[in-house]
């Protein structure tokens, strides 16, 4: 009759994953063992069960009986059942299982735990970092306009260059044909003369002026122009970042997901 | 000491003595005249007086597109009652000096009789007599008297 429970003893190993052993015993030894893994019951079939062991003292008291022992090292944990038909003990059922398989659903409990919460800190980090990438395009297109209006601004004081330029051309002619007016008017015209080099004086320092004006303009639109191209490049990358912080939301959200299943799924156990 | 005009044409920079300048004026509108030398490029109303206008780029071989830079002027000559407006590319300065040397007058068509000396620079003065009675004014005259 004992027989019929051998295949028990399959689906006791299948259950631990193979890391635990399993044996099938009658009133007086064993019929049927499967090694774990992990560990191994020192019995083959055909083993008269030992005097004061779980498997003896099963089946002489009829009740389980669990013991914590260790084993080259490997802490494990067995358990006897008794197979009781009719009032009668005909054998047992025995199981040892390594300690560590047995706090594994704690462990796997506390590792998912840590887990959300971590993928929950990654998440509001990830959330910062787009925040300020979003602040670095909208600076970066604040400067841009900007640096526009430098340049519009730029080009309105070209234009008032110029019209310097055209004035201390006209002074200079005015300045000339005075002078010329003095000469002919010899003697009298002596004070004028002063009056006319005074002015032909203004519009050199006038036009002097106006080039140095236009130099530093100039180099003002260059600056400009380099500070356009930079903003550019500039513009590119934060898009960039955007892009890459897109994916790797997306990459926490597929993980975050699994460290939920894979809690929920602890919890079950 | 003698007062005189720097002024532009072409690459080269000329004087003029300062008396025989009446007014130095911006360029404005030239009516262009037929079955003219090509050195008179036409005539202008000028303060109410008709003023023939003399272009000298021709005469000197200059190449126009080289003046850019510059700013135009026409330079109104008076020389015994008779007016011309030249033709310059640049009116430059004044300048004051009695330095001054006698060179062949082979050079520049007769119109260059004397250069004038400066300290750092030379100048080739513009001779009004020979302007004013060279082929330039030749024609004019002959135009006139008939």
């Amino acid at each position: 009759m004992i027989e019929y429970f051998e295949q028990i003893v399959d689906m006791l190993d299948e259950a631990y994953f193979g890391k635990a052993a399993v044996g099938l015993y009658d009133q007086e030894k064993f019929i049927l063992t499967k090694q774990g893994s992990k560990i191994q019951i020192p019995h083959k079939p055909g083993d008269a069960l030992v005097e004061g062991s779980a498997t003896y003292r099963t089946v002489k008291e009829g009740k389980k009986v669990t013991q914590h022992a260790e084993l080259l090292g490997v802490k494990f944990y067995t358990v006897s059942y008794p197979i009781i038909i009719n009032g009668e003990v005909i054998g047992g059922l025995v199981i040892s299982v390594p300690e560590e398989l047995m706090g594994l659903e704690e462990k796997l409990q506390d590792t998912s735990h840590l887990l959300v919460a971590s993928m929950e800190q990654i998440s509001a980090a990830i959330e910062n970092i787009a925040a300020s990438a979003q602040g670095l395009a909208e600076g970066g297109q604040l400067v841009s306009n900007s640096s526009q209006e430098v340049q519009g601004k730029a080009e309105a004081m070209e234009e008032v260059v110029q019209y310097i330029d055209s004035v201390a051309s006209d002074t200079k002619l005015l300045g000339l044909n005075a002078s010329i007016e003095a000469a002919r008017a010899g003697e009298t015209g002596r004070g004028f003369g002063v009056v006319a080099q005074e002015i032909r004086s203004m519009a050199v320092s006038s036009a002097t002026s106006a080039k140095d004006i236009r130099k530093i303009i100039g180099g003002i639109r260059k600056d400009i122009s380099k500070m356009t191209d930079e903003l550019g490049k500039f513009g590119n990358n934060t898009q960039e970042v955007s892009a890459s912080i897109e994916e790797i939301s997306a990459s926490i959200e597929s993980l975050t997901q699994n460290a939920i299943q894979l809690q929920e799924m602890a919890s079950k156990l | 000491m003698k007062q005189y005009i720097e002024f532009i044409l072409g690459i080269e920079n000329y004087v003029i003595e300062m008396s025989y300048v009446r007014e130095i004026i911006k360029p404005v509108h030239i009516t262009e005249l037929v079955g003219v030398p090509e050195f008179v490029k036409g005539v202008s109303k000028i303060r109410d007086e008709v003023i023939t206008i003399i272009d000298l780029h021709q005469k000197f071989n200059i190449d126009s597109a080289t003046c850019e830079a510059y700013e135009p002027r026409i330079i109104i000559l008076e020389f015994n009652s008779e007016n011309i407006g030249l033709l310059v590319n640049d009116v430059v300065d004044i300048l004051e000096s009695d330095n001054i040397t006698n060179v062949p007058s082979l050079i520049h068509h007769g119109i260059i009789r004397e250069i004038l000396n400066l300290e750092d620079k030379i100048l080739p003065i513009f001779d009004i007599e020979r302007l004013f009675s060279s082929d330039v004014t030749q024609w004019l005259n002959s135009e006139e008297i008939s």
